[in-house]
């Protein structure tokens, strides 16, 4: 190798292949909507009322039933986590190598930018109806809504970093659900329920397509990546 | 020349185009195997295996052998010193690079 190195490129091309098959997306994507549609549940009027009847009457089983169903979260995780190598280094990644990512890859400065562009629309929303210019369906909303801005920043920094333009357009497709999520009038409950349904629908679409052009490429007997 | 290093004073080890490129790559990972650092290189299997001695030996990086069934697998990683080390000549690079274009 005489050539010069373009280091970026290399690293960037490494942190990228985690992204690049699109089973990561689909691993997030359905996470989202198991813990959203949990999420809603509980927050309903009737999922509110059976939880509290429940930790009312029979607390100890409820207890244990909470930790088993957190543990069996934890094991579904995991599981898929493993399923997800399996499945690279049986298939995808057989000929081209397999690549453990990163366990922390994200830039700090990224990660406090979005917590703070969450916490400033949170606030701003929380000042604003003090005020009595939103009511407080609307600053609560501000919640999910914030969330997904958040991770639409976050999607979009890292599409933008790692030059992976799908990304770019799951990113917008997030902003343009925040908005949806803060203008549509729901409850509460609901707006949760949007927001994890909305992102598993853009991760698992962003992840089948992916998933297919790698496939595709791997088909054609080309290297993936 | 306070402001930047002379490649003369650059990590040597490092330096070596093809090592260079074994760095840049496991920068961007936990660890990576052999298969894939013999894609993205493009080195020869020997050579790719002197390097990583070399960087083994060096402190830089851990090496683990393994069987995947009953194939050998064998994967790489930087270690804390190799991560430091390589940080440490990027930003050398980067410094040098930017006194060129500006010169």
């Amino acid at each position: 190798m005489d050539t010069p190195v373009d280091l970026d490129q290399l690293t960037h091309q490494t942190k990228r292949r985690e992204f690049t098959d699109g089973l990561r997306d689909l691993h997030i994507g359905i996470t989202i909507l198991i813990l959203s549609l949990l999420n809603w549940l509980i927050l309903t009027p009737t999922g509110a009322t059976w939880l509290v009847k429940a930790i009312l009457y029979h607390k100890d089983l409820t207890i244990v039933g909470l930790i088993g169903f957190l543990g069996l979260f934890i094991l579904i995780i995991g599981g898929t986590e493993r399923l997800l190598e399996r499945i690279r280094r049986a298939s995808l990644w057989r000929e081209s190598g397999f690549v453990k990512p990163l366990r922390w890859g994200f830039s700090k400065v990224l990660m406090i930018a979005v917590v703070f562009v969450m916490l400033a629309v949170i606030i701003g929303c929380v000042w604003f109806m003090t005020m009595g210019r939103l009511s407080q369906e609307v600053a609560l909303r501000s919640i999910p809504a914030a969330a997904s801005l958040g991770t639409a920043v976050f999607t979009l920094s890292l599409g933008h970093s790692l030059k992976i333009r799908r990304y770019l357009v799951v990113g917008v497709a997030g902003l343009f659900l925040a908005i949806a999520i803060f203008v549509i009038p729901t409850t509460f409950a609901q707006a949760w329920l949007w927001l994890g349904l909305g992102w598993a629908i853009i991760l698992l679409a962003s992840g089948l397509w992916a998933l297919t052009l790698a496939l595709s490429e791997l088909k054609g007997g080309r290297t993936h990546e | 020349m306070s402001e930047f290093s002379l490649p003369t004073q650059f990590d040597r080890l490092i330096h070596q185009p093809s090592r260079l490129a074994i760095m840049a790559v496991l920068a961007g990972c936990e660890s990576a195997d052999f298969t894939y650092l013999l894609n993205t290189t493009g080195l020869t299997k020997g050579t790719l295996s002197a390097h990583l001695s070399k960087l083994e030996e060096a402190g830089y990086l851990a090496i683990t052998k393994s069987f995947k069934g009953k194939f050998p697998h064998t994967s790489a990683a930087l270690t804390s010193q190799g991560r430091k080390a390589f940080k440490a000549y990027r930003k050398q690079y980067r410094e040098f690079g930017n006194f060129i274009e500006q010169d």
